[in-house]
């Protein structure tokens, strides 16, 4: 007799016998599964971990969380997957200190308004990819923020990211890369690194503004990117006075329009 | 203060390696030497791979 292939099932078997019991031992299950049903228990492995842990934490600032897939421990700031329950009210992070991937890739939420407890000294891909979260608040209080790489890159429904707080070092690389809808967003504190908001179509005279006046006056050889299409729609073209007269108070950046 | 203004040709597009515009308004410190012109199809080749690899980075 012929095999095209031989197949022992023996260790295949007692690799899924070992998550199972791993399923069992964190939920509190006890009957038995098939492979088949094991994806639709792991999340309960998620809820059970956040029951003994991260509910003591609270965060009442999220809106729309249905599918929430990761955010940090609330004790410690040590990045954990977890499942968010339904609900969890009035938040206080102010132990959180890394706070980077908080919404990472989260395709549900809408809406995020930090509480002025939150001010970790990291951001860097808080928001990345959350591609329906539309509007954001609470930054501006979020003084020690050193780094903001990623902050909310890939987030095309972002129309308002509310004030965000920088300092002269707080690094803002693809920040907003690909924010396609974003139309508003303030500055608080001075940006002296180079910036990208050139995804920004339709930005405001406004935040153009803001953006502009936050920046450094010390820094030099730095570029700020923007819309083309945004500055024409908000000034009516790239010579208008009320343009380069904007600029002209910050000779020491090259603007780059795109 | 006047600046230098760059332009970029039909069809093209400014680089200085990092960053990209149609237009550039040249800060001090910086000089249109460091800026070159690209096509609009390099442009958009750099940008996805340059996306690409960042997306690759988490």
């Amino acid at each position: 007799m012929a095999y095209d292939k031989l197949v022992d099932s023996t260790v295949l078997d007692a690799t899924f016998t070992g998550i199972a019991d791993a399923i069992r031992e964190k939920t509190g299950i006890t009957e038995k599964f098939s492979q088949d049903d094991m994806a639709e228990k792991i999340p309960s492995v998620y809820e059970s971990g956040q029951a003994d842990g991260v509910g003591k934490g609270r965060i009442s600032f999220i809106k729309d969380m249905d599918n929430l897939a990761y955010f940090f421990s609330l004790q410690n700031g040590v990045s954990r997957n977890m499942q968010l329950l339904d609900e969890i009210m009035q938040a206080d992070l102010s132990n959180i200190v890394a706070a980077g991937y908080m919404f990472y890739q989260n395709n549900a939420i809408t809406e995020i308004h930090f509480p002025n407890t939150f001010n970790p000294t990291g951001v860097a891909s808080l928001c990345h990819s959350c591609t329906k979260l539309v509007r954001v608040s609470g930054l501006e209080n979020a003084t020690n923020v050193m780094t903001a790489t990623y902050l909310f890159y890939g987030c095309k429904s972002l129309v308002d990211a509310g004030t965000i707080y920088c300092s002269p070092s707080t690094t803002l690389g693809y920040a907003f890369a690909n924010c396609t809808a974003l139309q508003e967003i303030r500055i608080r504190g001075t940006i002296g690194v180079a910036i990208n908001l050139s995804y920004s179509e339709k930005l405001s005279k406004t935040s153009i503004e803001s953006v502009i006046n936050a920046l450094s006056t010390t820094t030099t050889g730095i570029t700020l990117s923007l819309s083309r299409t945004a500055v024409t729609s908000a000034f009516g073209s790239t010579t208008a006075e009320k343009w380069t007269n904007l600029i002209g108070t910050k000779p020491n950046w090259t603007i780059s329009l795109v | 203060m006047d600046r230098v203004k760059l332009i970029a040709s039909e069809g093209m597009v400014l680089t200085n390696g990092d960053t990209y515009g149609k237009e550039v308004f040249i800060g001090i410190g910086d000089s249109s030497d460091n800026w070159w012109e690209i096509t609009e199809e390099e442009y958009k080749k750099l940008t996805e791979e340059d996306m690409n690899c960042e997306e690759n980075l988490h």
